[in-house]
């Protein structure tokens, strides 16, 4: 298995360098036979690369304990899907799971936009195959999963606990793929740029793959808070963790791409800045793939340090010189072809949200980065903790949420005052008595009710939105309120899935403001009989009681509550990792609230024992608001139906039907 | 505005202009005020607390020192658990919430704090966001006036409908506006 994986790696590798070769002379010098070779190339590779990925699943499935990756990752006794998940739980095996995934991305584009862009996949497919180079290079000869033990075990080491839970089946394998999938958008930009083909073509073909990329590091993130809320036994589902923090700030460059790439679609404008945020998100998600992999920042996530960490500062350093040169090289093909005429336009909204977008990028780099910053300059590492990044952070998000509730209704150039008005009228009265109410009620924290204020105005201006628009259909098609409604996300998908984005943000940030202001939490220690009170509820300390299988010792409490109901919060130990014991939490989730406990410490006799008690209110809205906006991504990157543009075009006559056919490039995400 | 010269064009367009960056302005230092005030420990806890409740909030603002990322209220390890009984004891013998922050700052450093502490090179931690929207802004502004400092000049030859009278030009706007 040893060798047959390591052949497979090396000739992948051989394969993809040829390929990228091969793109290479044949772009340049038109050759189409040699573009066709290197295409089939980058196929021959895909495959070989799902082969030495099924064999390295297939060593772990055998327990090939020959293997050392195999024995790092996993043991006898553990169940069958985290012996499967070992695979990408390691550092060889993520660049596996990440050049395989690559490979697959490149394969859909080679195979998907083949006849689109014929002038521009030759270098496409060459700036993928240089990518697809480094990671194989650095699996075939640097961090080989493949290499063996020079002596026999048994059994092996098994998975890091905190590891061992439903969250690692389905987070890092999204995680991992969202940082990979901003490598399709930037190859395209990169082909565009050394092509010297800028028309908005290329954007098109690009914005479906951003989508793509966001949707799937948004699913990524979610996953990763709704793990970090049921395991790590904080009360709360996002840290500001360097990893975390890493993970976000492509997301957020890639969020601003999708916004500013509808200026140049529709106005020819801003050429320059977007190819500078595609290849930002790229350039973030290497370097968060640096930080993780490099150990340089301490994190939650650093079991996955590794010896690789100054390859993937290269190979940074080399995308970034590669993106900056190009980007001077064509600054005279980039001049806009229109200009900016007021501030209250789509556009300069969009600007504005740009520019929300990168603070925010800055104030989060700068806090990641900072503790790195003081230990060279004065010898001192200091932490920049969640406090720091929150109250830096949350007025720029509620400034974004207010550009969020503007900018879809300013028109395109400009607004002249009556449509302002016409359009904003409603949904200010909205927030301004939502401030009214918050504060009769009794709240009065600013934020919250700031926060919340401007929450109600965007659904507002949504609302707004929706009921124009099923109006219009309505008129136009004469179909019922409900139909119409629908018709919406059928012929528009693009705004209207943009606006659902937009919808499940709102949601999602009502559940934040709400958790995050009012979260209320109690250290509590509790004698056997003896009854702790927070929020509504009272639990009863009834006593511990102990459980045990072959990988850990479980000790569980027995808290009653106020309706005769009993929660068994618990504590593994582990027999792997006696020090670093795992919280079972208890989490009852309600609409309104969650109730959420901890298992802390307890006496020698087992008479009194501490506890951590939340109450986190509206996290359940969290998750709601998250699916939304991947429903709405879903939505929004759908491929509109195209024949019906044909049959527009076919029968000019029918102008009636003209605006409804028009396809709107609306706001969204 | 009965003609599409430029030169009226500003005053029809820039006080909704005004008026959205004055907002933005505005609430985000209120809410920067805001959160300032909400995440001061001290407002968070009062006197009449028990110790357990006042030994977490001191818990909070410590970062563990032999784990990663997690603080002394949160972390498994066995440090941390000691730690938790060093507030415990004293809290107990009176100690103010401060006191026993310093007494781990004078053990651990500024490191074990989880936030930076507000003064010397700390601060740049706080600017740089700043620094860095400011050039934003900066940079946003300076490309909307070169931008309309160049159509302003080029003149009605440089819009994309020449011609269309202010009239027109609103009543084109609406119709625009209608279309879903």
């Amino acid at each position: 298995m040893a060798a047959f994986g390591s052949l497979t790696l090396v000739t992948a590798f051989v394969l993809a360098l040829y390929g990228f070769i091969a793109a290479a002379i044949g772009a340049r010098k038109q050759l189409p036979d040699l573009v066709r070779s290197a295409r089939n190339a980058l196929l021959a590779m895909t495959g070989l690369v799902v082969l030495a990925s099924l064999a390295l699943v297939a060593a772990f499935l055998t327990h090939d304990f020959e293997l050392s990756y195999v024995a790092e990752h996993s043991s006898r006794q553990m169940p069958p899907a985290y012996v499967i998940a070992a695979f990408y739980s390691g550092q060889q095996g993520s660049l596996v799971y990440w050049c395989l995934t690559l490979s697959i991305f490149s394969s859909l584009v080679v195979l998907l936009s083949w006849r689109h862009n014929r002038e521009l996949m030759p270098y496409v497919v060459g700036v993928l195959l240089a990518m697809q180079s480094f990671f194989l290079f650095l699996l075939a000869f640097v961090q080989s999963p493949f290499i063996t033990l020079p002596f026999h075990v048994d059994d092996g080491n098994g998975l890091n606990p905190v590891l061992q839970d439903k969250g690692m089946l389905v987070h890092p394998p999204m995680m991992l793929m969202g940082y990979m999938s901003w490598s399709i958008p930037f190859a395209f930009a990169i082909a565009a740029l050394i092509s010297g083909r800028l028309d908005t073509q290329w954007l098109r073909s690009v914005r479906r793959w951003t989508l793509a990329a966001f949707g799937i590091q948004g699913i990524g993130l979610l996953l990763g808070a709704w793990w970090a809320y049921h395991v790590l036994g904080w009360g709360g589902y996002w840290g500001w963790d360097p990893v975390e923090n890493a993970a976000f700030m492509p997301w957020l460059a890639g969020t601003a791409f999708l916004h500013s790439v509808m200026v140049q679609e529709r106005r020819g404008m801003l050429k320059v800045w977007n190819l500078t945020l595609i290849m930002l998100a790229y350039l973030l998600a290497i370097f968060g793939t640096f930080i993780v992999r490099s150990g340089v920042l301490n994190s939650v996530h650093a079991f996955a340090q590794s010896s690789i960490g100054p390859f993937f500062f290269g190979w940074l350093a080399l995308a970034i010189g590669v993106s900056a040169g190009l980007l001077v090289w064509r600054l005279p093909k980039l001049r806009g072809e229109s200009e900016f005429e007021t501030l209250a336009s789509r556009e300069a909204s969009f600007l504005f949200n740009n520019w929300l977008l990168i603070g925010c990028i800055v104030a989060i780099f700068s806090g990641t980065i900072f503790p790195v910053i003081s230990e060279a300059l004065r010898g001192e590492q200091i932490t920049v903790g969640p406090p720091f990044f929150g109250a830096v952070n949350g007025p720029i998000f509620l400034a974004l949420m207010a550009t969020m509730g503007l900018g879809p209704l300013l028109p395109w150039r400009r607004a002249s005052r009556s449509v302002f008005w016409r359009n904003f009228a409603k949904p200010l009265t909205a927030g301004a008595a939502t401030v009214v109410i918050l504060v009769a009620i009794g709240l009065r924290n600013p934020g919250a009710v700031l926060g919340w204020a401007v929450c109600v105005f965007v659904l507002a201006t949504l609302a707004f939105e929706f009921y124009r628009g099923t109006i219009s259909r309505r008129r136009v098609t004469g179909k019922t309120t409900l139909g119409a409604f629908a018709d919406l996300f059928a012929h528009h998908n693009r705004r209207y899935g943009g606006y659902l984005v937009h919808f499940g943000l709102v949601v999602f940030v009502i559940a934040v403001i709400g958790s995050q202001f009012y979260q209320v939490q109690r250290q509590v220690t509790l004698e056997r009989g003896q009854t702790a009170t927070i929020g509504r509820y009272t639990l009863t300390f009834d006593g511990l009681s102990q459980a045990a299988d072959a990988e850990k010792k479980t000790t569980f409490a027995t808290l009653t509550l106020a309706d005769g109901s009993a929660v068994h919060p618990g504590k593994s130990v582990w027999n792997r990792d006696s020090s670093n014991p795992t919280s079972d939490i208890v989490i009852r989730s309600t609409p309104l609230e969650d109730l959420y406990v901890v298992l802390g410490d307890w006496t020698p006799d087992q008479s009194a024992a501490t506890f951590l008690l939340f109450v986190n209110p509206v996290v359940f809205w969290l998750w709601i608001g998250g699916a939304l906006v991947i429903a709405g991504t879903v939505v929004t990157a759908w491929p509109h139906p195209q024949p019906r543009r044909a049959a527009a075009a076919a029968h000019p006559n029918r102008l009636s039907e003209r605006p409804a056919q028009q396809q709107p490039v609306g706001a969204q995400a | 505005m009965s003609t599409s010269g430029s030169s009226s064009r500003p005053v029809l367009s820039r006080w909704p202009a005004i008026a959205l960056a004055s907002l933005l302005i505005a609430s985000g230092l209120v809410l920067w005020l805001a959160i300032a005030a909400a995440s001061h420990p001290s407002t968070a806890y009062g006197d009449g607390a028990s110790i357990d409740d006042r030994a977490l909030a001191i818990e909070n603002e410590l970062q563990c020192p032999v784990c990663q990322n997690v603080t002394v209220a949160y972390s498994g390890s066995t440090l941390a658990g000691q730690m938790r009984e060093v507030v415990h004891e004293q809290l107990a013998a009176g100690k103010s919430h401060d006191q026993i922050i310093q007494y781990f700052v004078d053990r651990y450093g500024e490191a074990i704090l989880t936030q930076p502490p507000k003064h010397g090179l700390n601060l740049l931690a706080w600017l740089l966001p700043l620094a860095g929207l400011a050039l934003g802004l900066a940079a946003v502004a300076s490309v909307l006036r070169s931008r309309r400092g160049i159509s302003e000049s080029a003149g009605p030859a440089a819009s994309a409908e020449p011609g269309l009278s202010a009239d027109d030009e609103r009543l084109l706007a609406t119709a625009l506006e209608e279309i879903p």
